[in-house]
Parts: C-alpha cells; sequence; structure tokens
C-alpha cells in the first residue's frame, strides 16, 4: 500500500475544566490516502470535530493533545504556531459548517480569497487577483470576474460556501477537511458542493476528510467511514461495506434513526433513550448505558478497536449480526 | 375531483374559487376541511423592490391529517405558516380555519379562532423565556387564554409534561435543558390549549438525528392519541414524507406538486421534486450517481423573489423548460387520484387524463 498522505496515532485531547478533566478524544488512530475520502461521523460532542481541529491546531489553549499526527512524515502535534502555518494552507486546509461566519463581511470576495493567496505565496496583488478569479472559476462560481467585486452578504449560503471552498484551495493543499462543511445548505445545494468536492478531489488529486454527524452523507459520498462515540472510534468500514454490514449497534441506531423515503409513512422509527457521557470516562464500554445489547461483561471493560473482518474494524463484546442493519 | 368537495363557507369567500386537490383514501374526507388555505399571496416591500414571498398557494388540510410542505431556503415556506397564523397578516387571500377566515377578524375575535392553532418553531430556545422554569413556560398559554383556576392549570401542566416525557424536569430552566427536551417543552405549550391544527416550521431540522427520531415519534404519538392535524413543514424530503400523509413541494413561492407522499416519491411529476429526490442522500439514486461521479443535481441558484422568471419559476434551472414555461404559466392539474401538477411536460403524461391546464389554482380572483 502506498504510504498514507495523513497518519493519525493515539490522538488524545482532554480539556482541563474546573471539575473533573474531559477526554474529549480518547485514543484515535487512522490514516488517509491522496485521492480518497475519509468520513468521521457521531453526534454532537462525540469528538469528530475536536478530533480535526487537533490535527491542525486549531483548539484552545486549554486542550492538551498528546499523541501522533503525521502529514507525509512531519509531525505536526507539538508544533510551534509559526511552524504549524507553514503547513495550514499547503498541507491542510478546512472548510467550516457556517460560511457567513467564517467570512469577512466587510471585505470584498476577491480581496479575501487573495489575502489567503499572498499568506502563503510570494505573488503580487495584481497576480493575487487574477487567481482568485481562477480559483472562484475552479469552485464553479458563475461570473467570477463580477463576484470578486462583491460582499458576502450578497452571496448565497451555497455561493459563500463556494468561496470558502475557493480560499481553502488557495495553496493547493494535499488534504482538505470539510466539517460539517453542506449540514447548513439546502439538499439541492448540499449535492451541488459534494460534487464540486469530489470533482476537485479527482482533478487535484487531494485526500478529503468529511466531518459530519449524517451517516447517510457519509455513506454516498465517502470511501472510508469512521464512527465516533464519546471520543472514540467505535467502527470503521469502506462505505460500500457499511451498509448491510454495521456491526457496532451505536452505528445501526444512527441508521435506524434516519428517516428513509422507501419506508411508508408514520412507520415508527427505532430509537434509543439517553444522552452521550458528557466526557467523564466510566469503566466498560462507554455505549453500554443506552445499548439494546449491553451485558455485564460490556459494563466491565471496554471493548478494544479491532481489525475483525479485512478492512472492517469495531469495538464491540456483542457485534450486530451481518445482514441485519 | 371538484364535484364531490366540500364548499368553502359562505362567510370566506366566494363559492367559485377552486378547491384544491383532496386526499382519496382519507375516510374524514367527508368531513369539511379543518384548514382551507385560498389564493394566499404574501408580499414584502423593500428597498430592492417587492419580495414575492407566497404567490398564490392553495391547499386543504382534513381533520387528522398531516400535510408536509417541502421547499428549500427562499421557497416562502416559513412565510407561508406565519401567514397562515395571520402574523403578520397575507397580502391577499383566505385562510379559513374550522369554517372562519382568520383574514376578516381582528383583535379578540382572531385570539379565540387562533387558540387552536398552534405553531413549533425550529430553535426550540428561542422561543422559550431563559428565566422562566418549565412548568411556568407551560401554563403561559393556559394564563393567557384564562384557562381553569390555579388548581386546574397545575393539574393540566403535569398532564402536558407527562404527555412529552418531562415529568420530572418541571422545575428546570431552559439552559438545563438539552436541545430535544427544549422542544418537547415548546411541543407542551404547542399542545395545552388542546389545539386541531399544529404548525410544525423545521421542528426537528436542528436537532442530532437520534434525539430527531424520538421528537418525530413524539409528533406521531400525539397525533394518535389526540387526533391532531399537523401541517408539517421542512426542507428534508424524507423527513417530511416520514411523517405525513400527502406532501405538497413548494418552488420560490407556488406549489408545482401535491400528492400523496408514497406516489410523490414513487412518481414524481414536477421535474423539481426529481432533483429533490436525487439530492438525499443515501437514496438509492443519489448513491448509485454519487458512486457513478455523475451530476446528480439541478443547476444554479434560485432566482431572487424580487424578480421571479415569467411563466413556470423553474424554467430557468428546469431540464425540460421550453418556450411555452416561460410565455405561460401553468396551473396546478391532477393526473392522478389526488395528484397534481404545476408543470407543462410533467414527467409522466397519463393520456386518460383531461388536461386541465385551464384552471389556475395560482391566480387570484380580483
Amino acid at each position: 500500500m502506498t504510504e498514507a498522505l495523513l497518519e493519525v496515532q493515539d490522538l488524545r485531547v482532554t480539556f482541563a475544566g474546573r471539575g473533573q478533566p474531559v477526554h474529549a478524544v480518547d485514543g484515535v488512530s487512522y490514516r488517509v490516502y491522496a485521492g480518497q475520502t475519509l468520513a468521521i461521523v457521531g453526534e454532537s460532542g462525540s469528538g469528530k470535530t475536536v478530533s480535526c481541529r487537533a490535527v491542525i491546531g486549531l483548539l484552545p489553549p486549554s486542550a492538551v493533545v498528546t499523541g501522533s499526527a503525521r502529514v507525509q512524515g512531519t509531525e505536526l502535534i507539538g508544533l510551534s504556531d509559526d511552524r504549524l502555518r507553514e503547513h495550514r494552507g499547503t498541507d491542510v486546509a478546512m472548510v467550516f459548517q457556517d460560511p457567513a461566519r467564517s467570512l469577512n463581511p466587510t471585505m470584498r470576495v476577491g480581496a479575501q480569497i487573495a489575502e489567503a493567496v499572498r499568506a502563503h505565496r510570494p505573488v503580487s496583488k495584481a497576480q493575487a487577483r487574477q487567481q482568485a478569479v481562477d480559483l472562484l472559476r475552479l469552485v464553479h462560481m458563475p461570473l467570477p470576474e463580477r463576484r470578486c467585486a462583491e460582499y458576502p452578504h450578497q452571496l448565497s449560503g451555497g455561493m459563500r460556501q463556494r468561496v470558502m471552498i475557493a480560499i481553502a484551495l488557495a495553496c493547493r493543499p494535499r488534504l482538505l477537511i470539510a466539517d460539517e462543511a453542506t449540514t447548513a445548505l439546502d439538499v439541492t445545494t448540499q449535492a451541488q458542493i459534494m460534487e464540486l468536492l469530489l470533482e476537485l478531489q479527482a482533478q487535484l488529486g487531494m485526500a478529503l476528510m468529511l466531518i459530519s454527524h449524517d451517516l447517510g452523507l457519509a455513506a454516498a459520498y465517502a470511501d472510508e467511514v469512521i464512527v465516533m462515540y464519546a471520543g472514540r472510534i467505535v467502527e470503521q468500514a469502506p462505505a460500500a461495506r457499511l451498509f448491510g454490514h454495521v456491526r457496532m449497534p451505536y452505528t445501526q441506531a444512527l441508521f435506524e434513526a434516519i428517516p428513509r423515503l422507501e419506508c411508508p409513512a408514520h412507520s415508527p422509527l427505532p430509537v434509543i433513550g439517553g444522552r452521550p457521557p458528557d466526557g467523564a470516562m466510566a469503566k466498560g464500554c462507554s455505549f453500554a448505558p443506552r445499548c439494546r445489547r449491553a451485558a455485564d461483561d460490556c459494563r466491565a471493560a471496554a471493548p478494544p478497536l479491532a481489525e475483525h473482518e479485512p478492512g472492517h474494524r469495531w469495538a464491540c463484546w456483542h457485534p450486530v449480526e451481518p445482514g441485519a442493519a | 375531483m371538484t364535484s364531490d368537495a366540500s364548499p368553502l363557507p359562505q362567510a370566506a369567500r366566494p363559492a367559485a374559487l377552486p378547491e384544491a386537490a383532496k386526499p382519496a383514501a382519507l375516510p374524514e374526507a367527508a368531513k369539511p376541511a379543518l384548514l382551507q388555505v385560498r389564493d394566499l399571496v404574501h408580499e414584502f416591500h423593500t428597498r430592492a423592490g417587492t419580495v414575492h414571498a407566497v404567490s398564490g398557494v392553495s391547499f386543504d388540510v382534513w381533520p387528522g391529517e398531516t400535510l408536509g410542505i417541502v421547499g428549500e431556503t427562499g421557497s416562502g415556506k416559513s412565510t407561508l405558516a406565519r401567514s397562515i397564523l395571520q402574523a403578520p397578516r397575507p397580502t391577499a387571500g383566505a385562510v379559513v380555519f374550522r369554517g372562519t377566515d382568520l383574514v376578516t377578524l381582528r383583535g379578540a375575535r382572531l385570539l379565540q379562532a387562533r387558540r387552536h392553532l398552534q405553531m413549533v418553531f425550529q430553535d426550540p430556545f428561542g422561543s422559550l423565556d431563559p428565566k422562566w422554569r418549565v412548568r411556568d413556560l407551560v401554563a403561559e398559554p393556559l394564563i393567557a387564554y384564562k384557562t381553569g383556576d390555579r388548581n386546574a392549570r397545575r393539574q393540566r401542566v403535569g398532564e402536558l409534561l407527562e404527555m412529552v416525557g418531562l415529568a420530572q424536569h418541571g422545575g428546570r430552566r431552559p439552559r438545563e435543558l438539552s436541545g430535544g427536551q427544549a422542544q418537547r417543552v415548546a411541543i407542551a405549550r404547542a399542545l395545552a390549549l388542546s389545539p386541531a391544527l399544529i404548525i410544525c416550521d423545521e421542528a426537528v431540522s436542528s436537532l442530532d438525528v437520534l434525539i430527531q427520531a424520538q421528537v418525530l415519534n413524539l409528533f406521531e404519538r400525539l397525533r394518535a392519541e389526540l387526533g391532531l392535524s399537523y401541517l408539517f413543514i421542512a426542507h428534508d424530503l424524507a423527513l417530511v414524507k416520514q411523517v405525513s400523509d400527502r406532501v405538497a413541494v413548494m418552488y420560490l413561492g407556488k406549489l408545482c406538486e401535491v400528492g400523496p407522499g408514497e406516489a410523490v416519491y414513487r412518481q414524481p411529476l414536477h421535474p423539481y421534486t426529481r432533483a429533490l429526490l436525487d439530492s438525499v442522500p443515501g437514496s438509492a439514486q443519489a448513491q448509485a450517481q454519487a458512486q457513478a461521479r455523475v451530476t446528480a443535481t439541478i443547476r444554479g441558484e434560485p432566482p431572487s423573489p424580487v424578480h421571479p422568471p415569467s411563466g413556470c419559476r423553474f424554467r430557468t434551472r428546469c431540464p425540460r423548460a421550453a418556450q411555452r414555461c416561460a410565455d405561460e404559466e401553468p396551473g396546478l392539474r391532477e393526473l392522478a387520484t389526488g395528484h397534481s401538477v404545476a408543470c407543462h411536460f410533467p414527467l409522466v403524461a397519463m393520456a386518460r387524463t383531461p388536461d386541465r391546464s385551464a384552471e389556475k389554482i395560482g391566480e387570484i380572483p380580483r
């Protein structure tokens, strides 16, 4: 197998609060390869966003990050801000959920993209402006020259997200992380943006990481899917395999809770009670309190994440029968 | 469809108004409709020009029925919900709720008519005063409508909290609740005055998928237990279809398709409905198209509601658009039982169906 573009090993993030320390990410390992799309899926508070922000050093100072995250052999964890900045943009770039909040409302769109270009490359202002137009063309913005002179409020949500992607692509990153990048968008716009991301990925040979709460989206667009719960990976499999072969009961619950077009109206959705644990690590499997299949051994010791079948890892003592979900 | 449709009450509007499509399968169809919306128009006047948010929408909601309305940002679906409640009042049209046209009512009479028409919004925290306790929040509508004495109200609040699964949380304040719990408080408030119809505007859209499923199940249970009707508005077609008997698809201020949920999904008639279905991730179509890496979506941006396109409003993004679509506005016509579409070139042409395109439900009588 080729060398991984990003290799994350035993990543841990702890927030030292006033009370007990909160383990937001608790020993996460994965690899991302060039040209591949990896999706990390989980509910609010599962640690999916924190684990990605830790990789590119975007966590507040109160976060204690240990473990390893190597981009093409370079260790990112523990790097100074100045050194990290060299990697951000060129090696790893990120697109966030809310483009309205990430853009400067008082600056023209073209100037914001040009600023991103000049932050990383020694080019003249005129060259940067030309590149801004080229980048907007790359993300299929209609009338790119005209849009450059507009302000964010003059654009629709989908167009703003295209601008954010253009900024993220300014330095041709090798890895693009899209953190809920389509969550706030309409479903047809979401499909347009996902299509754009996959097209750019193929065109530029990028690796793509999708952070999402939407298992349907992940299964539809990613090559590989990681499911996180309470700071840990609980299941990982190729997307094509995960459909129909879910083994971890939590993944099954996520799948079943999504309303499906094929189901007749008014059919009750299978639900699980309870809330995810709020950071304090208990003994045993963190999902056991909400799990239909939980037994005494689940509460005694946490199951390890192991590769039980080729390419398919799960952490469960009593996995769902294959084909049951 | 028009022959046996129940007439509008005389107080409302001239009897010549066209009737909206009626559900075929529901036995309640013999009863009068609970809510009749006719030619509803809502316009906002801004410096940029007149925003045509809702442009002639007609539909019925029958007792015990859930009508789903699917639309994307800017389709006018939220404006539609608010103009039904007369907050603010629509520019034109009729909103007949239980036989009374709300548009003609003022003051105390409007308040009384509206007590059986309640609404649940997207952001539960935005509609709950952060300083109040849950039990006081739920009692507020009872006090506002001077219902019962203190003891009766306390008992009713207990029942309501039990109903939404928050019996233990009466003493809490909104910030001590999760998003799902706060939405349950909003639902308890909506239920307090025993409404006949609840309008849900993206009521579960901000919740995590597991919590969303719990709240959807709660809506369904309440419908069965209390015989409620819902107008369920959301942008997610799969979600709307899950809870709805009939689904209406809205685009740029107009309905483009109305029909039984199953029919709209199995045999969409409008190209926009097709595009919405193809965009749902995980659906069979979207799945095949994503894997084949082919275009699954409609192109471009929705046009501005300040300058909507002539004729069919979807024509600027429609793969089937022709000259006729720019010249002539398509009216809603029924192509299968209870399944109507506003399109000159629907996806399924049924030879046995007479062309009723002359029947323009969208127009306002002057």
